[in-house]
C-alpha cells in the first residue's frame, strides 16, 4: 500500500507539472492541437489513478476537468483563458491532495466539499446552451423516487446503513441498442461511479433465442443507487444524458445509526451528572462497557477499543469526563456506523522518490560489471604470490590493478553522483506560471525565457534553489521591469524581457536572472547606503559603480522605500544571499542603469565530494578547491616580472598576475626555494596565480561549511579532515584575492 | 436474525420488574433471539443474584416493591467491578423529563418507555450487550 501510494505521489506531482506546462502552452497558443490531447492524456491518467487509489474527490474534479477539456478537443468549446484559470485552480488543488496525502495519509476532510465546488466551477466554462447540447438533457426527475429504487433500497441496503446526512440517488439507465458501436461502455459508467451503493442490470428485452442474439447489440437495463449529490450524478452521466434518467432519493435516516448514537449520548449524559462519589466507578465502568457495546454492535471495533481504553484510563484517575470526551470524538469521527477509516500509511517528508533516468542506472550497473572483472584480476595475482613470483613483477602487477580499481571506484563514485543529478528543468518549469500570475497583478506583459533547463544540479541544490530564485524573479518583475509606457518613453520595446538561464561552470553551475529592465542606479544606492548609516559619506563616494551595487546585499538595505505588495516582505536580496550561500553557492549582481539588471547565482554542482589540492605555506597546509584551479606550475623567479606594484607572469601570452598567499593570509614570508610554485586560479576578478611554498597532493573529500566558532572566519569556505586526523583548512580563494 | 441468534449466545440478561407477564414476554422474546435471561422479581431478589453471577445487561423497571428500580441501581452502581458496572437498561411507563434525568442520577445507560415494542427492545439490547446487528 506504500508503495502504491508513493509512486501515485510521485506520478501526480508529474502530471500535474505536466498539466501546467501544457496550460500555459495554450494560452500562448490556443490552437495547439497537440498540447491539447497531451492534456487530455494527463487529466485522464490523473483521474484513473484517483480511481486506484481510491480518492473520489479527485476523481471527481479529474472527471469534470477531463470532460472540459475533451469538449476543447473537439472543437465545441474554445480554449479560454477563464478555462485555463480554472484549470490552473483545479491543478493547484491536485497538489494540495497530494501534499495532504503524503503528510497524513489521507485527504483533508473537506475534500468532498471542496470537490463538488471546485467542479461546479469548472462547469461554468460550459456556456449555458453547450452545457444543454453537452448533457443536461439528463432527465433531473423531480417527482417521487419510482418503486423500483425502493425496492432496490430494501434488497441491497438491509443491514447496511446509509449515512443519512449524504445525498442517494437513483439512476436509470439504458443504453441505446448500438451503445457499443458509439464508443459508450455502459458498465464502465458505474466502475466509475463515486458512492455506488447498489447494482441491478437486466435485459432491456427478452433475449432472443441463442441463434438470433446479436452480440454487438447492447440489450442492458441499468438501474443503481449512489451516495452522491444529483448534480454530480448528472455531470457523470453527461455524454449519455439524453438514456439516463436520475432521481434523488430520500436516503433512509439510518434508524440503526440513530439508535447507536443515542445510546453512545445517553452515556456521555450519565457522565457528566454529579454522582456521589461511592457511585463513581459504578458509573463509569457500566457507562464504558455500554458504549464499547453499542459500537461494536454497530461494527466499530476501533471505536469501541477507544472507548474501552478511555474507560480505564476514567476508572484510574477517577474522572468521568475522559471517558466523555472518549466517546464524544468517537462520535464526532463521523457516522458511529461507520467503522474509522484507516489512514494510508504516510510517508516522512525525508524519503521521497527520486526518479532516475534509466541510462544513469545502466552506467552503475556497466561499472559493477567492470568491478566484478577487476576483483577476478586480484585472484590471479594472489595465484601468482602464491607460485612464488618475482617481488617487482608483483609489484607492478598491483600497481596495474590499483590503477585499475582506482578508475573504477571513481567512475563509481561519479555515476552515483549523477544519479543524484536533476535538470535546471524542475526549478525552471515552476516559474511560466509563477510569472504569469504576478504578471497578471502588475500588468508589465513580461516574457519570460528559459535557457539550459537541461543542465543539471545536485538534488539538494535543485530542492533548495527555488526559494532565492523566486525573491529575485520577484524583484525583477517588481521592480526591474518597467510598465509599457515607461518602456515606450524609455524608447525600448513594449514588453520586458527576463529571462532564467543555467550555464554550466567548471564542477558547478551558474545560474542567471536577467531583465532588460530599468537597472539599478549607483548613485541611489549610496544615497540610501549612507542614510542607513551602512557607511560614511567619503567612503559612499569612493565606491566603484560595481562595489556600490554589492550594497544590495548587506542586511537591512532595500531600494524601495514604499514595501510592495510583491516583494517587500521584509525579505530582501541579503536573505537571498544566505539562502545561496547556505547551499554553498556565491551571488553577485551587475547592472546597468536603463539597460536591466543580471543576478548570477554560482552554484557547486554537488554537494557531497569536493575535489581539493593541498598547499603549503610556511608550515601550513591549505586547501585549493579544485574548481577554481586553472593549473599549478613551477616557474623559476627570473619569469616573474614586476609590474607597477605588483607581480605578474606571462603564461601562453597571457599577463596573470600573481598574489602571496602568505600575505593574503597574514602568515610569516619563507625564503624563496629554487622555483616558484604558483596555483593559477579563476576567481571573480579574473584569472591570477597564487604563490605558495610548495603543492601537496589532491584529494576527494568532504568539506564541511565553517560553523561554530569558525562561522565568522573570512577567507575560509570550509574544512575537511586529512588522513591523519588533522583539520585542513579549505580556501575560499574569491575572498582571498578580494 | 439469524446471525444475531449465532453471536448472542454468551449474552445474558437480567430481567427485573415486579409484573410477572412482563417477565415472561421478555423472557420469551430475548430467547428466542439466542440470550441466556434470568429474572428477579425486586431490586433485592436482583442483588442475591447479581452476587452468584455476572450479567451483560440488567433490564430494571422502576416501579417495584420493597426496594425500587432507582434505589437498586444507585446501590449497585456503589458495588465494586464487574457487578457494579454492569450496563442497565431502564423500563417505565412514565415519560416525562424528570423520570429520565432520575434515571440517568441512579446511574442507568439507557432508558425506554414502557411498553417497549419487541424490535426496538431487541435492538437496544443487542446494542448494549454488544451484539452485532
Amino acid at each position: 500500500m506504500k508503495e502504491l501510494l508513493e509512486q501515485f505521489l510521485a506520478e501526480t506531482r508529474e502530471l500535474a507539472q505536466r498539466a501546467t506546462d501544457d496550460l500555459l502552452l495554450l494560452e500562448a497558443q490556443p490552437d495547439n492541437g497537440a498540447v491539447i490531447d497531451g492534456l487530455f492524456r494527463t487529466f485522464h491518467t490523473l483521474k484513473g489513478s484517483a480511481d486506484i487509489i481510491g480518492l473520489p474527490p479527485m476523481s471527481l474534479v479529474m472527471h469534470v476537468g477531463e470532460d472540459v477539456v475533451s469538449a476543447i478537443r473537439d472543437g465545441a468549446l474554445p480554449c479560454s483563458p477563464a478555462f485555463v484559470d480554472q484549470a490552473l485552480k483545479l491543478i493547484d488543488l491536485v497538489n494540495d491532495w497530494a501534499d495532504a496525502l503524503e503528510a497524513h495519509g489521507v485527504l483533508p476532510a473537506d475534500a468532498d466539499q471542496v470537490a463538488a465546488s471546485t467542479a461546479s466551477s469548472l462547469r461554468t466554462v460550459f456556456p449555458s446552451e453547450q452545457e444543454a447540447k453537452a448533457g443536461s438533457s439528463v432527465s433531473v426527475a423531480e417527482d417521487d423516487a419510482p418503486d423500483w429504487a425502493e425496492a432496490m433500497l430494501e434488497v441491497h441496503c438491509q443491514g447496511h446503513d446509509l449515512p443519512g446526512d449524504r445525498d442517494l440517488v437513483a439512476i436509470a439507465y439504458d443504453p441505446l441498442s448500438n451503445a457499443y458501436f458509439s464508443g459508450d461502455d455502459p458498465l464502465d459508467f458505474f466502475r466509475r461511479l463515486a458512492g455506488l451503493v447498489a447494482l441491478d442490470v437486466a435485459p432491456q428485452r427478452p433475449w432472443p433465442a441463442a441463434t438470433e442474439l446479436d452480440p454487438f447489440e447492447c440489450n442492458l437495463s441499468i438501474r443503481a443507487l449512489a451516495l452522491q449529490s444529483k448534480e454530480d450524478a448528472l455531470a457523470h452521466f453527461r455524454s449519455v444524458g439524453d438514456q439516463v434518467r436520475i432521481y434523488s432519493l430520500k436516503s433512509p435516516k439510518g434508524e440503526k445509526t440513530d439508535l447507536i448514537a443515542a445510546v453512545l449520548g445517553e452515556q456521555r449524559r450519565l457522565l457528566l451528572v454529579d454522582a456521589a462519589p461511592d457511585a463513581l466507578l459504578g458509573r463509569i465502568g457500566s457507562a464504558a462497557r455500554t458504549a464499547a457495546n453499542a459500537l461494536r454492535s454497530a461494527g466499530n471495533q476501533l471505536g469501541a477499543d477507544a472507548v474501552e481504553k478511555a474507560g480505564v484510563q476514567a476508572l484510574v484517575v477517577r474522572d468521568a469526563g475522559l471517558l466523555a470526551e472518549a466517546i464524544e470524538t468517537v462520535m464526532g469521527g463521523g457516522s458511529a456506523q461507520a467503522p474509522v477509516p484507516q489512514a494510508l500509511p504516510s510517508i516522512a517528508q525525508g524519503d521521497r522518490m527520486l526518479r532516475i533516468e534509466a541510462a544513469k542506472v545502466d552506467i552503475i550497473a556497466d561499472l559493477a560489471g567492470e568491478l566484478v572483472i577487476a576483483r577476478n584480476g586480484f585472484a590471479h595475482l594472489v595465484r601468482h604470490a602464491e607460485a612464488g613470483v618475482d617481488l617487482a613483477d608483483l609489484t607492478h602487477a598491483l600497481r596495474r590493478q590499483y590503477a585499475t580499481f582506482d578508475r573504477l571506484t571513481a567512475a563509481m563514485h561519479s555515476a552515483a553522483m549523477q544519479l543524484r543529478m536533476l535538470p535546471l528543468k524542475q526549478v525552471f518549469r515552476r516559474f511560466p506560471r509563477l510569472v504569469r500570475e504576478i504578471d497578471q497583478e502588475l500588468g508589465k506583459d513580461v516574457e519570460l525565457k528559459l535557457v539550459g533547463e537541461e543542465v543539471e544540479a545536485d538534488k539538494a541544490v535543485i530542492e533548495k534553489l527555488y526559494e532565492p530564485l523566486l525573491h529575485i524573479v520577484r524583484n525583477a518583475l517588481d521592480h526591474g521591469c518597467e510598465t509599457p509606457s515607461e518602456r515606450r518613453a524609455a524608447g525600448k520595446s513594449a514588453r520586458p524581457q527576463l529571462t532564467l538561464r543555467a550555464l554550466r561552470d567548471g564542477n558547478g553551475v551558474r545560474v542567471e536572472i536577467e531583465d532588460d529592465g530599468r537597472g539599478v542606479d549607483p548613485a541611489v544606492v549610496r544615497r540610501i547606503a549612507v542614510a542607513r548609516g551602512l557607511l560614511d559619506k567619503e567612503a559612499a563616494a569612493q565606491l566603484s559603480s560595481e562595489e556600490a551595487l554589492q550594497f544590495l546585499f548587506v542586511p537591512g538595505f532595500s531600494t524601495v522605500s514604499q514595501v510592495s505588495k510583491l516583494s517587500g516582505r521584509g525579505v530582501g536580496m541579503d536573505a537571498v544571499r544566505a539562502g545561496v550561500e547556505e547551499l554553498g553557492g556565491r551571488i553577485s549582481l551587475s547592472s546597468e542603469l536603463g539597460l536591466g539588471t543580471k543576478v548570477c547565482l554560482h552554484l557547486p554542482g554537488s554537494l557531497l565530494m569536493t575535489g581539493i589540492m593541498t598547499v603549503v605555506v610556511g608550515e601550513e597546509q591549505f586547501g585549493i578547491p579544485l574548481d577554481v584551479i586553472v593549473e599549478s606550475i613551477r616557474a623559476a623567479h627570473a619569469r616573474i616580472v614586476p609590474i607597477r606594484q605588483g607581480r605578474a607572469i606571462v603564461l601562453r601570452d597571457r599577463t596573470v598576475p600573481i598574489i602571496r598567499l602568505s600575505d593574503r593570509l597574514s602568515l610569516p614570508q619563507t625564503p624563496p626555494g629554487r622555483d616558484a610554485h604558483i596555483v593559477v586560479v579563476s576567481t571573480d576578478s579574473g584569472v591570477l596565480g597564487l604563490e605558495v611554498d610548495a603543492f601537496g597532493s589532491r584529494m576527494e573529500t568532504m568539506m564541511k561549511p565553517l560553523d561554530g566558532l569558525l562561522a565568522g572566519m573570512e577567507n575560509y569556505v570550509g574544512t575537511t579532515l586529512l588522513g591523519d586526523g588533522r583539520v585542513l583548512l579549505v580556501l575560499d580563494v574569491n575572498e582571498v584575492v578580494r | 436474525m439469524h446471525e444475531q441468534r449465532a453471536t448472542a449466545a454468551v449474552a445474558s440478561v437480567l430481567v427485573i420488574d415486579d409484573a410477572s407477564l412482563v417477565r415472561l414476554y421478555y423472557r420469551q422474546l430475548l430467547e428466542e433471539a439466542g440470550y441466556k435471561v434470568d429474572e428477579a422479581l425486586n431490586g433485592v431478589e436482583a442483588f442475591e443474584k447479581i452476587a452468584v453471577q455476572d450479567f451483560d445487561l440488567l433490564i430494571v423497571d422502576i416501579n417495584m416493591p420493597k426496594m425500587d428500580g432507582l434505589a437498586f441501581l444507585t446501590a449497585l452502581r456503589a458495588q465494586p467491578a464487574p457487578a457494579g458496572t454492569t450496563p442497565a437498561l431502564m423500563t417505565s411507563t412514565e415519560d416525562r423529563d424528570r423520570d429520565f434525568e432520575a434515571a440517568r442520577n441512579a446511574g442507568a445507560n439507557f432508558y425506554l418507555v414502557k411498553p417497549v415494542a419487541d424490535e426496538l427492545l431487541l435492538r437496544h439490547v443487542a446494542a448494549m450487550t454488544g451484539v452485532r446487528q
